[in-house]
Formats: structure tokens, sequence, C-alpha cells
């Protein structure tokens, strides 16, 4: 019923010799959180250093029923994506917590203040930071950093690959609480994890990949009745 | 002549020669920041620099005794005219073998700098020429000391220059986008920003600074072509002394090479301060090859 | 104890003869009454080949990008003047000279391997220009009023030596160094050095001794270097600090290796002859042949950094696929 934002057909994303990702295809429709399920290796970062433009690829990519294959990285976000890196080191270290929000906005400055207090609001401790420099942060306040970041361009689509790794469960829940917040506000959300319990949880439609394949794509409640799905992973 | 008529003579040198040298540093820190820039961003260097410094030179001089405009005054034309040119060589020009590899870019650089430093060589000979201006005999008296005017200049200009990037670089848009492509290439991307754009626009910072670096030595010191590999040298010892990154470490690098070398010409011989400088940067890189405010 | 292979497999004496015949041809010219100009012109391609190969080397197996060859090659041609001078025997200077360059390489390698890339390319250049600073500044006590400085110095031993002789120093040195760098790269020695010019880190991590590779091939790069220094400055009978210290010594490598290919040792040979050519052709055209080596390097690097092999690889692949397209 509601329509398909972005569209991935025949995917196959090569390091040299290793093929990193074969043959994907799969859909994430408007305002649905959709999560790549898969362990280390599984190609799941890959596929979105692929949707992004950072790495060569084969295939087609349709944002917004446009072909975006031809676009490089830059242009890219223009279509309204964002990334949210796995890597806390992405973080711009020699910039404070406010230059790596405005960095954030560098595609639509006009509109800097009101994506300011949409990232204040949903993590105040940015707020109380942000004249620190950015390395001084803990590691949970980088990935929100990372996240405000992202959110700062108003992107429609935002990729976030493992936004648990490495954190507490607690300031693990407040992340995903914020990331319904954020897609209550209207954004799409592709979301990569490791876990399948956390996935299975948070998203409406998911897809399993291993070795580069997908195995399994439908809606959660589909992947939670699945025989195979409930030995194989959830040990049940 | 008594122990304190030679000391207070002596001293007098020293904080003399300690003026100059400052002074020196800042055009110093000048010809030092390009280079800074354009390894920061694309991590390379460019060996032309010398030559781009030259170029300012060469063409201030040749308005001024084709046309009589003041070198200052044709920093006016020069300047933007420099900061087109970068940017458009390194967008049209050199960003192929950038993304090719960094020892073809050197290599390419390499080959501008023989090629500009034969034209110099061919248009307007070994000989030395300077920008000779009215105000190049001037002197300013500050308390005791008498200061070549030129030298003032230099400094006043150079501390101007560097503030103006400092702010550019800090408080705009663009400047955040050079910094941040500095930092990590990818994740400018990320945000939207045309990392092409943005090694093209640092290209043409780096020419633009060259070619002031240019004007400005040529106000002070007589040149000619083989000077570019000088300055190359210089901007060199400029960015390993002071760090990457710092505007202010460029500054102290850019004093250190200006004192070493003043120092030297004045309590040593003139025809070695160059050797005396380049020295300097040797002992340092042996000693500590993170630059001295670090990076 | 491995053995090194000095033949690559598949190779022996059968298929190696035209490689002998060319040898035994080249050490016989001098004797086939042939014109002065080919002598001329032999002597300058070994030397060329030599800096070249060693050049490549350095740079394309073990990733240090010189820009810095002059300092070597100067150091070298001093050093013949002043031991010729002095009186020393002609070929003991040679070698002397050949030693001082490698002290001095590994001298200044402390500081140089520090810093890396880019870095490196420019200090061995800062390093060339302190040189020749040096050399223009500095009156040695018992230099007369019209030599050392900007003038240079005369290389006595020049009048002593004659053509052949230079040509064939010249040969056994560009044989000598084409071996020993095929000795070397299947050595242990190549291998390590190769390792850490890929990924220093992950060689230190094996156990490596990084600096020590190093600081070998840089001694090796520069003993020979400095030897085909000497001998062409003993071919040309002068020395001056402008021309001894001079870029050209890098750009003539540097020229050779974009023509013949990077990483290779047979690309050096093509690259020195097209380089010796084109040397010997604008020798008469002073500043603007320095002008035109410039514009060729930029056309190179533009066109094919790989080296012409790249451009014959494109005509061939053209030709393959038009070819296969007829016989379908």
């Amino acid at each position: 019923m509601s329509e398909t934002i972005l569209k991935i057909n025949n995917l196959s994303v090569y390091y040299g010799r290793l093929e990193a990702v074969h043959d994907v295809s799969f859909d994430v429709k408007k305002g649905e959180i959709f999560a790549l399920i898969g362990s280390n290796g599984a190609g799941k970062t890959s596929t979105l250093s692929a949707i992004v433009g950072l790495v060569p690829y084969r295939g087609t990519i349709e944002l917004f029923g446009e072909k975006i294959d031809r676009l490089k990285a830059y242009q890219r976000i223009t279509r309204g994506l964002s990334l949210v890196p796995e890597s806390s080191a992405t973080i711009f270290s020699r910039f404070t917590v406010l230059e790596n929000l405005l960095i954030g906005s560098y595609i639509n400055r006009d509109s800097k203040k009101d994506m300011l207090e949409r990232v204040f609001s949903l993590f105040p401790i940015l707020k109380e930071r942000a004249n620190q420099m950015a390395d001084k942060l803990s590691g949970g306040e980088r990935k929100m950093l990372l996240i405000g970041r992202a959110l700062m361009s108003n992107p429609k689509l935002l990729l976030l690959d493992e936004v648990s790794l490495g954190l507490s469960p607690v300031i693990t829940e407040k992340i995903y609480e914020a990331c319904a917040e954020i897609n209550k506000q209207g954004v799409t959300i592709l979301l990569v994890e490791q876990s399948i319990w956390k996935a299975l949880e948070k998203a409406e439609r998911a897809c399993i990949m291993e070795s580069g394949k997908i195995v399994k794509i439908g809606t959660t409640s589909e992947l939670r009745d699945e025989e195979l799905i409930r030995k194989a992973y959830l040990g049940l | 002549m008594g122990y304190e008529e030679v000391l207070i003579i002596l001293l007098t040198e020293l904080a003399e020669a300690l003026l100059y040298g400052c002074l020196l540093g800042g055009a110093y820190a000048v010809i030092g920041i390009g280079m800074s820039l354009i390894l920061g961003v694309m991590d390379v260097m460019n060996i032309a620099h010398g030559e781009f410094i030259l170029l300012g030179s060469y063409l201030a001089y040749y308005l001024l005794t084709t046309f009589g405009i003041d070198p200052l005054l044709s920093l006016i034309i020069l300047a933007p005219t420099f900061f087109v040119l970068g940017f458009l060589l390194q967008r049209f020009g050199l960003s192929r073998p950038l993304k090719y590899s960094v020892d073809i870019f050197v290599m390419a650089t390499l080959a501008i700098s023989t090629i500009l430093e034969n034209l110099y060589l061919l248009i307007w000979s070994p000989l030395q020429k300077a920008l000779v201006t009215n105000y190049m005999l001037w002197s300013l008296k500050l308390g005791e000391f008498s200061v070549a005017f030129v030298f003032v200049l230099d400094f006043f200009i150079s501390i101007a220059v560097l503030v103006f990037l400092r702010e550019f670089l800090r408080k705009t848009y663009l400047g955040m986008a050079i910094r941040a492509s500095s930092e990590d290439w990818r994740m400018a991307q990320l945000m939207g920003i045309n990392t092409d754009n943005v090694r093209a626009l640092t290209f043409g910072l780096g020419f633009l600074t060259a070619g002031i670096a240019g004007v400005l030595i040529g106000l002070t010191y007589p040149f000619s072509p083989s000077i570019g590999k000088a300055y190359l040298v210089i901007a060199f010892g400029v960015v390993v002394l002071g760090g990457l990154g710092s505007m202010l470490g460029t500054f102290v690098g850019g004093v250190i090479l200006g004192l070493v070398q003043v120092l030297t010409a004045v309590f040593f011989d003139p025809a070695w301060q160059l050797f005396a400088s380049y020295l300097v940067i040797f002992v340092l890189l042996a000693l500590r090859p993170r630059g001295v405010l670090g990076r | 104890m491995r053995r090194t292979k000095l033949l690559p497999k598949g190779k022996n004496l059968v298929t190696l003869s035209p490689l002998i015949v060319v040898i035994i041809v080249l050490f016989l010219i001098p004797w086939l009454g042939l014109s002065e100009y080919l002598i001329t012109f032999l002597i300058l391609f070994f030397i060329f080949l030599t800096m070249t190969e060693m050049w490549n080397f350095l740079a394309g197996y073990c990733g240090f990008f010189s820009l810095g060859q002059g300092a070597f090659v100067g150091l070298a041609g001093y050093m013949l003047g002043v031991l010729t001078d002095f009186g020393w025997s002609t070929y003991i200077a040679i070698l002397i000279s050949g030693v001082v360059a490698t002290t001095f390489a590994a001298v200044v390698s402390k500081p140089l391997f520090r810093i890396k890339g880019v870095y490196f390319a420019v200090g061995t250049l800062a390093l060339t220009e302190m040189l020749r600073i040096f050399f223009t500044s500095w009156r040695p006590p018992w230099a007369s009023p019209v030599t050392w400085g900007g003038a240079g110095i005369p290389i006595k031993a020049t009048a002593y030596v004659s053509r052949v002789e230079v040509y064939y120093l010249a040969l056994i040195l560009a044989l000598l160094s084409i071996f020993s760098l095929k000795v070397v790269l299947n050595s242990k020695l190549g291998l390590n050095v190769m390792a850490i010019c890929d990924d220093e880190s992950t060689a230190l991590s094996c156990g490596i001794p990084t600096y020590r590779y190093k600081l070998y091939a840089f001694t090796l790069y520069a003993f020979f270097v400095g030897l085909a220094g000497a001998t062409f400055y003993l071919y040309q009978g002068y020395i001056e600090p402008t021309g001894g210290f001079g870029v050209s010594w890098t750009l003539i490598p540097l020229m050779a290796t974009i023509i013949g290919g990077l990483r290779s040792i047979d690309g050096p040979i093509a690259g020195a002859l097209i380089v010796t050519i084109l040397y010997l052709q604008l020798v008469r055209y002073l500043g603007l042949s320095l002008i035109l080596q410039g514009i060729i390097v930029l056309i190179f690097v533009f066109v094919a950094p790989k080296g012409l092999k790249s451009i014959f690889e494109i005509i061939r692949k053209h030709f393959y696929l038009r070819s296969s397209k007829l016989l379908i």
C-alpha cells in the first residue's frame, strides 16, 4: 500500500575477486523500519556502502524512483539519503560537537536552526556538550552525535549501520527509542543488525543475509513464525 | 672599546636580527601555509610550489616594469587570478593524476616545476630581479631600532593572510568542508560535500597564498629562477616544523626558519643562510618528525 | 640456505643466447670501427640505464620515491674530481666516490626514513639543494682562485682516460647493476624489502627489521648511482654545482621509468634508450630541452601512466577484438 522509496535490484559488490554481496534484491517502503540482518561478513555493510555510493557495484539502485547508480556519494546525499556508519571513529574529532552537527547540514544550511532543535530534543546530552571537542565524548554519546549529524541534512531515508555495537543495553535502548521517534517523524529507516532478536523487535520488515546472499525476506511476524529461523537463530 | 660597549653592540645586533627573523618568519609562514593546506586535504605535496611563488614575483615584476603598477596594488589583480588558475588547474588538470596515484601526481608537479623554472630562465634570464619600489628603502623607528619598512609590511600582510585563512576555515561552511575533507574525505562526502571541488578549492587557495608570498618576498629579496627550489624546501620546512592543521604551528615554523636564516646571515656568513635553515630542518626531522606543535 | 635463482623458470642457456650475443656484441663495439657518435650514445645510454634501474628499484619495488638523485651523482662527481686532483688512480677514485655516496646515504637515512611518501620525496630534494648550496659556497683550503664555488672543478682524470675505457666502464657498470638487481630481488633482502614496501607495519609485526632492510636497499641504490655519476663526470671532464646537483638527475630516470613502466627490469631499458636519444637531440636547445622533457613527462602522465607497455596493451586488445570478430 505504501510506495517503495528504495529498490535494490541484483546488487553485487566485489572487492577485487572477493564477492561480498551476490545478486541481492529487496525493497524498502516509505515510512517503515526495515532491517538487514546477518552475522559478520554477511555483506550488510557492503550493501549499505553500495547504496550510499562509496564502493563500486553491479546492479541497479533506485531511490524515490530515480536510478542513482551514476551519482557520486555526495550527490546521493542531496537526494534525501543519510548514513550513520558503524564506527564511532567517523566523527570529526577536530571539530566540536556543534561543528559536527553543523557540517551535517552542509546541504541545507538555511534550516540548520530547525534541524539543531530537532536533534537536541532527541538527544539533550548533545546540547549540553555542544561546545566540547567531539573526541571527548563517550561511546554512546558519539553514536548519538553520529545519528544527530546524519539527521541534520533532513533525510527521508536513514541508513543505520549496527547502532548498538559496543554499547551497553541501557544506552542501546535509548538510541533505539530515539530511532523510533525519528521514524514517527516520517523518516524511513534501513537498519543493519547482527542481533536477530533486536531486529525482529524493532523493525517491521526484514531480510536475512548470509555470505552475501539473501536467505529470507518478509515482515518480521512472518519471519518469527518461520520454522527455520526459530531453530537456527532463536534456538527454539 | 670597553667590554660594555662591545656587549651593547652585540646585543643590539642580536635584537635586530631577532626582529628581522620574526618579520621574515611571517612571510615564510605564508609560503608554508599553501603547502600545509594542500597536504592536509589532498595528502600530496605540490613540487611546483616554489615555482608558483616565483610566478607571483615575476608577474608582479612584469606589471611593475611594463605598466608601472605597484606590486601591492597588482596583488588585487593577481590574487583572484591565481586563485582561479589554481582551482582550474586542479579541477581539470591534476585531478586525474591524483586519482591514479600519489606518485604520478608528484611526477606531474615535478614536470610542471621544471617547465616553469626553465620558462622563467628563457623569458627573464638567470639574472636576479627585484621588485623595486620607493618604499623599499624606507625604515621605521621602533624605539632604539630602525627596521626596514618592507619587513614590517611582510609581517603584517602575512598575519592578515593567516588570520583570514583561520577565520575562513573555522567559521564558513566552505572552510569547514575543507577541514572535514582533510580529516576524513569519505565522511565528508557523506555530508554532501563535493570533495572534487574541495580539492580544487584548496589548490586554488594554495596557489593564491603562493602568489601573495611571491610578491612579498619579491619586495624583500632579489629573486631568480633557481630560487624556486629553495622556496619549496622552506615550505617543506615550515610544514615539518610547525605540523599540519595548525595556523599557529605554521606561524611558529616560519618564525623559526626566519630566525635561523637571519641569525646565520648576521653572525656567520650570508652565503650560508639557506644552508643553515636546511640543516635545522633535517636535524629536527631526525629528532621530531611530527612537527614542533604536533598534528 | 636458499639458492638464489638467477634464471627465471623456463629459461635456459638456449633461450638466453640472444641476450648473450647482444652482450658480446656490445663488448666488441669499440673494435668494429663504428662512429664516435655511437660510442658516446652508448656511454650515456649505459649511465642513464644504471641510474634508471636503480631509481626504479627504489621507487617501484621499495616504494621510495627519490627526487634527490642529484645528491649522490654530484657528490660522487666532486669526490672524483678531488681525488684525481690529488693524484689518486682513476679507478680507485671512482670506487671511492661510490663508497662516499653510499656513506652519505647511510648517514641521511636516519632522518629520511622517518618521513613517508611525499615527505620523503621532498626531503631528498631538500638534501640535494643543501649539497648544491654547500658546493657553491664552500671553498676548500687548496682551491685555486678560478676553481670551486659556482664555477665548479675540472676532473683531471678525464685527460688520462680514453673514450673506449669510459665505454667499457659504463657497460660493465650497467651490466653489474642489472645483475645485482636480479640477485637482490630474488633474495631474502629483495623479498623483505618488497614486503616492507607493501605494508610496513605488517612487516614489522612479522619480525622483519624494517630499518635495516630499507638501509640496505637505499645504500645499494646510492652506490650504483654514485658510480654512474662518477662515470658520467669522468666522461664530461668537469663538474659544477648546478648541473651536478640538478633536477635533471631525477628527471632522467623518472622519464625513462614513466616510459618504460614502473616495477620492471626491462622497462628501464626501453625508457633509457628513448631518454638518451632525446637527451642527445635536445642538448643543443639547452633551456628548451628541459621544458620539452617536462612536457613529455606530462603527456605520459596523462596518457599512459603505466608506460609504453600500457599503450601496446590497449592497441593489442583493440586488434585482438577486431580480429576475433572477423573469425566468427
